[in-house]
Parts: structure tokens; sequence; C-alpha cells
């Protein structure tokens, strides 16, 4: 107790080195705390917007082979009806939804921003399940037998591909979901605005926009399978044929298994899990950018408090001195100067930790929505969590015991009548 | 008490081998008031820390209380500095952020001992220095000070006192008065106290004087 008295009292009697080293600490801490927040915001919000799109149970079965040299020799594979009861036998498979894609040239028309515009688009066609939960209350995912309009649903990620990729270049008003929510949407089948000169509008199908997902083609309006099927077989299209079918599995750990089961029979399969493997191999470029200048920003800390610590203790030499005559041991004046650097460092620590939260809120509200990596925009861009400021914490009173350690081992060691010459 | 045989200490400056101490042997015993002179340079202070086990000699060994210094690890050197030997230094060493009383008491704190106030009040009293004990050091004159570290040396009543010219920071009337103290504690408590000094007048009360020349005695 009283060696951390008589550490209190040194630090309160030198405010001005002190203030020197907090403010060293408190920005390697802050520096560190915002290049790791960014970090797990980036991962969080890639891990959030893949889980979005498919919930980790799910494994998306796509035509066509399970590598490149497999997609060659099996180019023409199509998944069918036989594709389904042949996946439906393996256990763990609970639900299959199918996605088929209209197999022709397609526009769409719809009034925006008191425009017509009309534009080639994709038009695919998804079951209920994949989508169930994005649907408004009352809304019917099927094609309708009365005449009324099609449901389309169309890609949240769109509204801000188009907000922040083009509307933001071009000086254009930016679009939110309002825009786009109820609007009338005529679907062109078989029609293309680029190629308008080599043909004519056949059909056109009244489509209305009844929400927006994040589990539908980023590019293209969605509809109900049934539409599709129907377009198809209108142009005498293979029928039942799908480009992807979205399985659940009873659980998120059967995903392996099974993927590995259905790659073996030659099916092309992806999964949430698979995709995020690649991305955090991809976020691992970023970790060690992120741990080098973590790095780098330790190391020059501890150099720089280190060294104006090494100046106080020149300085202090003599008292130094006085403490080994009157029967300080140098494991005594270790721990006096531990003790300092331990309360700096958690003090320093603190502050730093505080400074890198401001820090990234003010970077946040700036920055927000205007980032975008892998095509999904980055709404939170940084993340922290209170484990990490714990750690970041102990961090600090390591880099204030290893800055000053090093210099007070230096001085100490020396013999205490040296401790008299300056 | 304590003996000294065959010392010498070398100092390397440079590529220069200076030789601050020859041969020395000497002993000091129990309540004596012995008084070291020379001229400045002659070694007085590297002999005195080499008693105190500040500084270990070159050659030749240092036996305190039937122990040698120089086998001793820093940890025992520290306990043996802390509670049988005291030390003042010219300079008035107190340290600048503790107020009068925990300066004095800073070697009970070194030795894990409980902080009698009243013991380090009755200390301060003797000294002349009951009314300062909450001071800190610069509120203090420069005899008040070298009071102060003579109340440090002795808070741990030990046997031996070594004092590196006390008086050599002050003026001839300030100087008596830590001299006369000296004296008082010396006939009060039977510590041996050696002090290295120009100072005439200390030599004269000294009961005997070890003069040293070019670090010879």
């Amino acid at each position: 107790m009283r060696l951390i008295y008589f550490s209190l009292k040194d630090i309160a009697r030198r405010p001005t080195e002190n203030i020197l080293v907090l403010v060293g600490i408190s920005f390697a801490v802050a520096a560190i705390f915002i290049l790791s927040s960014l970090r797990l915001g980036i991962t969080n919000t890639l891990y959030e917007s893949a889980v979005k799109k498919n919930p980790l149970s799910q494994i998306t079965i796509r035509s066509g082979g399970s590598s490149f040299l497999k997609l060659l020799e099996s180019k023409q594979k199509t998944l069918g009806e036989s594709d389904i009861e042949e996946i439906k036998k393996n256990p763990a498979v609970r639900i299959i939804a199918p996605h088929m894609l209209y197999q022709n040239l397609a526009s769409v028309e719809l009034e925006l921003m008191d425009q017509t515009l009309q534009t080639d688009s994709l038009i695919f066609g998804i079951s209920k399940e994949t989508i169930e939960d994005d649907l408004p209350a009352g809304i019917a995912w099927k094609d309708p037998s009365d005449g009324s309009p099609v449901p389309v649903l169309i890609s949240r990620k769109l509204i801000d591909f188009y907000n922040f990729s083009l509307a933001s270049s071009a000086g254009l008003p930016q679009l939110d979901e309002d825009s786009f929510k109820d609007k009338t949407i005529k679907i062109l089948p078989g029609y293309s605005s680029f190629f308008s000169a080599n043909g004519e509008i056949k059909k056109v199908l009244e489509g209305r926009i009844v929400g927006f997902s994040d589990k539908v083609d980023l590019i293209g309006a969605t509809i109900p399978i049934e539409t599709v099927e129907i377009l198809n077989a209108e142009e005498g299209r293979a029928q039942k044929s799908f480009n992807k079918l979205f399985v659940t599995l009873d659980s998120p750990a059967s995903v392996d298994l099974v993927t590995q089961e259905l790659e073996e029979k030659g099916y092309r399969v992806t999964s949430l899990q698979r995709e995020f493997k690649e991305v955090s191999r991809s976020l691992k470029y970023v970790e060690i950018i992120i741990f080098v200048l973590s790095g780098i920003i330790l190391v020059s800390s501890i150099l720089l408090i280190g060294n104006s610590i090494w100046m106080t203790l020149l300085r202090r030499t003599k008292e130094l001195g006085i403490m080994r005559a009157i029967g300080a041991t140098r494991g005594s004046l270790y721990l006096i100067f531990f003790i300092e650097a331990v309360i700096t460092g958690f003090i320093g620590g603190i502050i730093g930790t505080l400074i890198g939260k401001a820090s990234t809120f003010i970077f946040q509200k700036l920055l927000a929505n205007q980032i975008t990596l892998a095509s999904v925009s980055i709404e939170d861009l940084f993340a922290s969590t209170w484990s990490f400021s714990g750690w970041l914490l102990l961090v600090s009173v390591a880099l204030s015991i290893l800055a000053s350690g090093i210099p007070i081992f230096i001085i100490c060691k020396k013999e205490p009548r040296m401790l008299f010459i300056k | 008490m304590l003996t000294l045989s065959g010392i010498s200490k070398n100092f390397v400056s440079g590529r220069k081998k200076i030789s601050a101490l020859y041969d020395i042997s000497l002993k000091i015993d129990e309540g004596e008031f012995v008084a070291l002179t020379g001229p400045s340079g002659s070694g007085k202070s590297t002999l005195l820390h080499i008693m105190g086990g500040l500084d270990k000699p070159t050659h030749g060994e240092v036996v305190f209380q039937d122990k040698n210094l120089q086998k001793m690890n820093d940890k025992q050197l520290s306990e043996v500095r802390n509670s049988s030997i005291g030390f003042v230094f010219q300079d008035d060493l107190l340290l600048p952020h503790f107020t009068l009383f925990e300066n004095v008491a800073l070697p009970l704190m070194f030795a894990g001992r409980r902080v009698d106030e009243i013991e380090i009040k009755r200390i301060l009293h003797e000294v002349g220095l009951e009314k300062h004990l909450n001071h800190k050091p610069f509120e203090l004159s420069g005899g008040q000070k070298q009071r102060a570290c003579v109340a440090r040396a002795i808070v741990m009543n030990p046997v031996l006192v070594l004092a590196d010219e006390p008086t050599g920071n002050l003026d001839t009337k300030t100087g008596c008065e830590i001299i006369n103290l000296f004296k008082e504690l010396h006939s009060r408590h039977k510590m041996a106290f050696v002090i290295a000094t120009h100072d005439a007048q200390i030599a004269e009360a000294a009961q005997r004087t070890i003069h040293i020349i070019d670090g010879k005695i």
C-alpha cells in the first residue's frame, strides 16, 4: 500500500511528463481501437449481409459442374425435377426452393422521378419459401390467375447500388424504398429496349413492386416462379428447368457434409459458410495490414514513451541514489515504477478507448454508406466489443510496462554510487 | 564494527585507468566519532561509499559487523544500508514531493515497518524541525534540509552514520549548528560517525582523524 502511495505521489508530482506519456499511450490505444473496430465492422457487415441473403443452414445448387472444368464438361446440364427428387433423398434436406430464369431477353418499364424509364432486365422466378420472410402481410406470392398485377420483388441492395454508384456520380436524386414501393411496373417479355429496332412488344405483363429483399438477385425483377414457368412455356422453352435450387438443411452443421455429397454427384454447390470462408480469406490481407500498422504504432509508442521516461529518469538519478542509500532494493524500485506504469497504462487505456470510440462514432457518421466492398455497402463501418476493449486495456498496460520497464531496468541496474553521478 | 582490508578502487575513464584508492586498511569501532579529511579528489567520498556498501572495491574486503559486504546480494546489502547505516550527503538530498515527515519515514517504508508517528516527531524534535513536519523541502532553508537528512539517517537507529561533506554547502554558522547536532547525537545515541570533511572544526571535534591524500592514508 505504501509503495502504491509512493507511486501515486510520484505520478502527481510530474504532471507534464505524465500527461505526455498518457497522450502517447492514449493515441496508440485509440489508433489500434479504430483499426481493429474497422476490421470487425467490415467483417460483421459482410457476414450479416451474407446471412441476410442466405441462412447459415442453406446451400445453393447451381446448374453446371462443381468446378470450372466440370462446368465446361457439363455446361449443357440443367437442373430439373429429377434433380430435386435426387437431392430430396438426403435426410438432412428440409426444403428445396427452385429459382428459374426467364430464358429470353426482356425489358421493364416504370415511372420514376416523373420519367418513364425503360431498360433491359433479367426476370427471375422464385418460390415462396425463399422470400416469404420479406413479403408484406396479405401479399400472395403466386401467378395471378385473375389478371391482377404480378407481385414483383426487387433487391434492397439495388437501391443502394443506384444511389452510391450511379446517382452520386451523375448528380441524380437519391432514391429510397418509398420511391419504388407499390409502383406499377410493366414487364415486356421477349422485347429488348436496346435492340428494339429488331423486335416489337409482343406482350405486356403488368406487375406491382410489393417489397424488397436481400435474397433476390441484385440486377433484375423477381416474380413468382409459376409466372416465369408460364412465360418460358409460352415461348417453347424447356419446362421445369431451374438455374438454382435453394436447399435448406436441418442445421448449419450439416452444410459441409451435404455439400461434399452433392459435389461428388456432380452438382455445383455454394454455401454461405463457404463464401464466408472465402471472404474471411480475403479479409486476412486487411487483417495483416491492420496487424502491421498496429505493430508500427505500438513500437513507435514504446520508443517515444520509453524515451520520455528515460529523460525523466536521467533527471532523477540522484533521487534513485538516495532511495538506494536508505535501503530501497532494486526490486522495490522496479515495483514502484511498475505500479506507476500500470496506473499510467490503465488510465491511458481508458482515455485511448474513449478517444477511439468517439472517433469511430464520428467517422461512422461521416462515412456510413459511402464505402462499398464486394458490392455490399458498409453501413456499420466500425464495430467493437467489450471484451476487445478489455484486451486493449491490457495492451495499454503492457505497452506502458514495456516502455518504462527497459529504461528503469537500465537505470536501476547501476551501482547506487553511480546514481549520484550525473 | 567496520574493517576495511587492502581496499583499492580503480575507475576507467575512456581508455584511462584512474586509481582512486590504494591499499587502504582501517577499522572503525562502535560509537567512534571519526573525521575523514583530505583535499578534494583525494578519495574521501569513494572510501565512504565503499564503507557504506554503495560501491564495491576493486580489491580488498569490507567487513561490517562480521559480515563481508562483497559477499552480500543486493537485497542483503540494501537491508544493511536500511537498518544499520545512515547516510548524510553534501547536497540536501530529500525527495522534493514528499513532506519532511514522509522523507524521514522513507527508510521505515523500505524496511516494511509500521511508521510510528510519535517516534518520527521525536526525531524531528531532536534535530529541531518539529514545527516543519508537514513542510516540503523547498519550503526549508539549507540548514533545515540538512537537519532533515540527519533525521532520516538516524530514524532506523543505525550503528554507523556516514556523512559526506555535510557542511560543504552551508554557511559557517549553519555548518557549526550541524556539527553541534552531530556531537549531540553522538553523545546521546552512541552511534559511530564517519564524517568526510574539509572542515577543521569537525576534525577537531572528532575522536580520531584519518587523513587521506591521493587515495592513501
